[in-house]
């Protein structure tokens, strides 16, 4: 089947013989298929001089030339659209010298990058409980889930979420206050109003905001000050019914140093997790990541990228810049060939990481003496971090199960077959015991 | 077609229609000006594709029809024209005759059936506002707009309104104007007209006495001044929310007579470097402003002003000529100037009024 593009490509081929010149670049210059819809074609002009024109008086031939084409083509409808933008690409007049107004980019008062919104954030499987919630927070700012807390490993669209959020809430009331901050900045405020003795202004700045959006909270946990400011602020907003989201790279109760009272305010409102998008999910961002940047990508290349590359969106993206780039370069569509060669390097090495690291980051992760894991010992606190080691050594690095069984101290192969068994079906009920695995296996990496 | 018309009317008909045509346009029609012969009048029209007009003058129809002819040919024709007295227009095969009574000429004309229909604005979105009032307020705002291509929306002045107030804006991000006036009963969303039709839209509303109605869609507006019907089209894009721009409050402020503002800033201009770079400094002690420019190959200027100032003393550099655009939309007798520190944009209003708001980012030594 030919592709919009081509179908109208072949109408412009067949429209320029019968038109003259400069009838047919005045006005089919910019115009394109915007889509098809049951035998109606939309078709796309710059203004509304080239819509009334054509609809008066070339109407009949387009629709002639599309019938002989693809004869589902019922009727035309007209619509302006920019289309593909063609956007000049002239240098800025370097008239002035001066500094610019900060006009775009990050809007200087909510500090949000209009570039992340919904439209461009792809939803699948792996996020779409995250999505859900922004959207319920959206309709229902303060009431439905506050604060709302999302967190998951990086590159999974965390910020482009959260930033979503505030960039629809400015749009929908543009005279409400929104804030997006990370944990970073927030200390970096805080710190530097203390040093110009100017903390009130600081508590007031924070306070104001209908909606307050911060990123990475887990980077909160080591300073003390910083933090105390930041319960009362939370206090504050959540008291008078302001939304809050929050990210992070883990479940508000396993990051550390984090004081219960902080960790319980977290899980008052909604904690969702994102997750490694799936193989359709990754298809579906490779697409309309390819097809956002005007890209064409064969179903082949596709497959292979979301084949190779496996978790992260950022990489994903990488990826397919390092394609677009390439492509420009040698001006030719990249074959499947070319394509793996690029891709050779970028997907990420495993981390080489000893059966000792792994223990050790067990037995901090659930607060046992490591020596203890060697142990005879059938304690459950001891147990239980010992068979999450033995299923991750399985699980993660395909160790042989004698292997397992001889590091852990000497133990049968069948205990820890036995081991590996059960923490897999524990895991089918046990939601906590994924998370705290999927925890460890991301400090591990 | 045979017509006849008042030499001054088809002065000023010409002249207005003249200024739509698209000079190099492939399309020949579009280089020409269209008349349209019919019941007591001539129509004229013209247009690039981007905005187009249409103005209608009496006239005598022996004959109607349509004849398209090159815009810069009849203009400077008709601009030239002796005589107050009646012009006669015909056709001949393909000639259009012009005839006066001292002259006469015979111009080719064009292929009129290729001459586009200009776009009528369908949907009940529309508002009324005084023309010469509305032209005055757009003015105001209309140097400000880009003249590079790169952002398209910054090439428009944004005309809004809400909660009784029509608030016109633009900007070319290295200053930004805002100008707002009384306009009951009405709301508009955020239409950003291009630049350049904006230009003409001026033009011609001032030329209007009373009301117009303007009709807007979310691509194209139009509106009716006397005999003349103009169309824009409107920018697709999203001009920034350059209102969280505008400074509420300053940590200094100065008050200065226009009048001494803008002849320093002539003196200035004459020392300033390429970048147009003038130094500032307000000394709220010493109650002065005072300007400084200069030009390693010219020499150096200093012009001292006495102000009403308040807050604390600073010290800016910036583009000279765009303080001095200001003052073309500034016409009280005092001009009031606001700074929030280094870095910051300096704004510049009418003293004891708050409907024009210009801010100028500063430049960097």
């Amino acid at each position: 089947m030919t592709t919009n593009k081509e179908l109208w490509e072949n109408v412009l081929t067949e429209l320029e013989l019968s038109l003259s010149k400069a009838n047919f670049t005045t006005w089919f210059r910019d115009t394109h298929i915007v889509r098809t819809d049951d035998g109606t074609v939309y078709l796309g002009v710059p203004n509304q001089f080239v819509k009334d024109w054509l609809a008066s008086k070339y109407h009949k031939l387009i629709v002639a030339s599309l019938r002989k084409l693809d004869e589902s083509v019922r009727a035309v409808e007209y619509a302006i659209s920019r289309g593909p933008a063609k956007r000049e690409t002239q240098k800025a007049a370097p008239l002035s010298g001066g500094q610019e107004l900060p006009l775009e980019s990050v809007h200087a008062q909510t500090n949000l990058n209009p570039r992340y919104t919904f439209d461009s954030f792809v939803v699948g499987s792996f996020n779409e409980l995250a999505h859900a919630a922004a959207q319920a927070v959206i309709r229902k700012p303060g009431i439905a889930y506050n604060p709302l807390f999302i967190y998951g490993p990086t590159g999974l669209g965390k910020t482009h979420l959260t930033q979503a959020v505030g960039n629809h809430f400015k749009a929908m009331a543009p005279d409400r206050k929104v804030y997006y901050a990370t944990s970073e900045k927030f200390s970096m405020d805080y710190v530097s109003s203390m040093q110009a003795g100017k903390v009130h202004l600081f508590k007031e700045k924070y306070r104001q905001y209908d909606l307050l959006i911060m990123d990475d909270v887990q980077f909160l946990s080591t300073r003390e000050k910083t933090k105390e400011e930041f319960f009362h602020i939370f206090n504050y907003l959540h008291d008078s019914n302001k939304q809050l989201v929050f990210s992070s790279d883990q479940h508000p109760n396993v990051i550390q140093n984090i004081e219960d009272r902080l960790k319980s305010r977290f899980s008052a409102g909604m904690i969702v997790s994102v997750t490694k998008p799936d193989k359709e999910s990754r298809l579906a961002i490779v697409r309309t990541k390819a097809a956002n940047q005007n890209f064409d990508l064969s179903d082949e290349v596709v497959d292979y990228i979301a084949d190779t590359i496996e978790g992260n969106i950022r990489e994903l993206e990488g990826a397919l810049n390092t394609l677009i780039c390439q492509a420009q370069l040698k001006d030719r569509v990249l074959s499947l060939a070319d394509v793996k060669t690029l891709l050779r390097t970028v997907g990420q090495p495993k981390k080489a990481v000893s059966v000792r690291e792994i223990i050790k980051a067990v037995a901090d992760f659930y607060g046992v003496e490591e020596g203890s894991i060697y142990e005879k010992t059938r304690r459950k606190e001891v147990v239980k971090p010992r068979q999450i080691i033995m299923y991750i050594l399985r699980e993660d690095f395909r160790v042989s199960f004698p292997t397992i069984g001889d590091k852990l101290g000497g133990r049968d192969h069948t205990t820890v077959i036995h081991s590996c068994e059960k923490i897999r079906e524990d895991l089918k009920t046990n939601s906590a015991l994924g998370q705290e695995i999927s925890q460890i296996r991301l400090m591990l990496k | 077609m045979q017509v006849e018309v008042a030499s001054s009317d088809l002065k000023t008909a010409v002249g207005i229609a003249s200024r739509f045509v698209s000079r190099t346009a492939a399309l020949e029609a579009l280089r020409g000006i269209l008349f349209i012969a019919e019941g007591r009048t001539v129509t004229l029209r013209a247009t690039n594709l981007e905005c187009g007009v249409e103005i209608s003058i009496p006239a005598k129809i022996g004959d109607g029809g349509l004849v398209a002819v090159p815009g810069s040919t009849l203009s400077s024709l008709v601009s030239n024209m002796g005589g107050n007295g009646k012009v006669t227009i015909a056709t001949t095969g393909n000639l259009l005759t012009i005839k006066t009574e001292q002259a006469s000429s015979n111009i080719k004309t064009l292929a009129h059936e290729d001459f586009p229909i200009l776009p009528t604005v369908s949907g009940e979105h529309s508002f009324s506002v005084k023309a010469s009032e509305f032209a005055k307020t757009l003015r105001s705002v209309a140097f400000c707009a880009s003249v590079s291509g790169i952002k398209p929306e910054l090439q428009s002045v944004l005309v809004s309104a809400e909660a009784g107030t029509l608030s016109v804006a633009a900007t070319d991000s290295f200053r930004l104007a805002e100008k707002k006036t009384p306009l009951k009963g009405v709301e508009i969303p955020r239409l950003l007209i291009p630049i350049r039709n904006a230009a003409e839209m001026i033009r011609l509303l001032e030329d209007g006495s009373g009301e117009t109605e303007v009709y807007y869609s979310t691509d194209q507006l139009s509106l009716r001044v006397k005999d003349a019907y103009f169309t824009t089209r409107l920018i697709d894009g999203t001009f920034p929310n350059y209102k969280t721009l505008l400074p509420s409050s300053y940590s200094t402020e100065a008050v200065v007579l226009r009048e001494d503002l803008s002849q320093a800033l002539k003196s200035l201009s004459l020392f300033a470097d390429s970048y147009a770079q003038v130094g500032l400094s307000v000394e709220p002690k010493k109650k002065s402003v005072t300007f400084s420019a200069r030009n390693t190959d010219v020499g150096e200027h200093t012009a001292q002003l006495s102000a009403a100032a308040q807050g604390e003393s600073l010290e800016m550099n910036f583009n000279g000529r765009y303080i001095a655009d200001a003052l073309g939309s500034i016409t009280s007798e005092s001009v009031r100037l606001g700074f929030n520190g280094v870095g910051k944009p300096l704004a510049m209003m009418p003293a004891g009024d708050t409907s024009f708001v210009y801010i100028v980012m500063p430049m960097n030594r």
